[in-house]
């Protein structure tokens, strides 16, 4: 009976040292993401919004030293416009081709927990856009979640000529 | 000779009624009663030990210590106290202070607090011998906590405008859960047992605020999904309560 007893003393170290160990896990963390996903648009001949791509981009953000975020990107039909956790009103120029015209936009940040692994992540809600009417004909929300999902957020249309 | 005879009658009369009279007086300081209608034998009550299987059992989860020594990440202490109200069921209280702290370069996370847990413990071994009080068990718990958890300090990473730090408030929050559990308790030395069980949880409710998903209830676990599996290693102590007092009636002859 007492040897069973030891043997059952030193069982149950050993499955307390693996019970111990196994409380260890990792956790895949998702990126976060502060990026505002445009994509181009034109309008065909039937009056349809069609994907379009541009032959030269130039985007930098008034307010901020060494601000420039493309630099001449050829041949995009995307672009991001990086926002600030710090700040709730943006200014971007940007130069499409030869014209230029200006963004601004209004947002939110809130901080979100995520875990103690992965840390808190900042998610933005885009509250309001406007922009100048040079090369740019219209600037659309169509969703104004900006989080780690990485949806597009704003429809850029340019104009029809 | 007829008066010898009535003066020796009268004699034997007056001696006789005195020697009544007088056994009579002595009767009565003795206290004599005959045993006619009086019972020879008179009950009386006497106090006896007897030995029934009641235990006080108080546990000590060891594996809170061991993971405080070994790591900063987890302190505090985890107590039980068991009482078997039957021969295989115990009545069980637990409860505790956590304190769990998470540190890194991107986030300190503090969750403390206090938690109870009530309920029972059922025996499925039969004792193979007399002194034989090894434990295989099956129970369910209830259990509440009440805690805080703060965020004192992260990190936003952000490339292009360059990474800021923030916090997070204090904020109270509590949670109820149920627990199955099964374990062993067995006895290596006298009235020392070795624990080692398992626990199945399920939140019935908790608070949820800012910091959210909780990270660490105390007396829960850590929280990563709506179920956990605990491991639980415990040191008792039996306090030698295995007798009571009961009353038995005794019949003696004085």
């Amino acid at each position: 009976m007492i040897a069973k007893k030891q043997y059952f003393a030193i069982a149950w170290l050993f499955v307390l040292t693996i019970g111990l160990n196994s409380c260890i896990k990792n956790e895949v963390c998702a990126p976060a993401n502060n990026m505002v996903i445009t994509d181009l648009y034109s309008v065909d001949s039937h009056g349809e919004l069609v994907i379009t791509k541009i032959d030269s981009l130039t985007m930098f953000i008034v307010g901020r030293e060494d601000s420039l975020v493309y630099d001449n990107v050829k041949n995009s039909s995307q672009f991001s416009i990086p926002l600030a956790d710090t700040l709730s009103h943006l200014k971007v120029v940007l130069k499409l081709n030869d014209a230029v015209d200006t963004v601004w936009l209004d947002y939110r940040s809130f901080p979100v927990f995520r875990s103690t692994e992965c840390g808190v992540i900042n998610r933005y809600e885009i509250k309001e856009i406007d922009s100048t009417k040079n090369k740019i004909w219209g600037l659309y929300i169509d969703n104004n979640q900006v989080d780690e999902t990485k949806q597009i957020n704003l429809l850029l249309v340019f104009h029809p000529n | 000779m007829r008066l010898n005879r009535s003066i020796y009658y009268l004699f034997f009369i007056l001696i006789s009624f005195y020697t009544t009279e007088v056994w009579s007086q002595v009767s009565d300081s003795s206290r004599y009663q005959p045993a006619v209608d009086e019972p020879l034998h008179i009950e009386k009550v006497r106090k006896e030990k007897q030995h029934i299987d009641h235990d006080i059992r108080i546990g000590l989860d060891i594996s809170t210590l061991i993971l405080g020594a070994i790591t900063p990440i987890r302190t505090g202490v985890d107590l039980s106290v068991e009482y078997n109200i039957k021969p295989k069921l115990f009545v069980v209280a637990e409860g505790g202070y956590n304190y769990y702290k998470r540190d890194n370069d991107r986030i300190i996370y503090i969750s403390k607090g206090s938690y109870i847990r009530l309920g029972i413990d059922y025996n499925v071994r039969n004792s193979v011998e007399p002194n034989d009080h090894d434990i295989y068990y099956i129970g369910f718990r209830y259990g509440y906590s009440q805690f805080t958890q703060e965020v004192p300090y992260y990190l936003l990473l952000n490339g292009f405008w360059g990474s800021t730090d923030g916090s997070m408030a204090e904020e109270d929050a509590y949670a109820h859960w149920v627990e199955l559990l099964t374990g062993f308790k067995v006895e290596v030395l006298k009235n020392f047992y070795l624990g080692m069980g398992v626990r199945f949880k399920w939140f019935l409710h908790r608070s949820k605020k800012n910091i959210e998903p909780v990270q660490f209830v105390p007396g829960y676990a850590k929280n990563y999904s709506s179920m956990v599996i605990n491991f639980n290693y415990t040191l008792y102590y039996n306090i030698p309560l295995n007798y009571k007092k009961k009353k038995i009636a005794v019949y003696e002859k004085k």
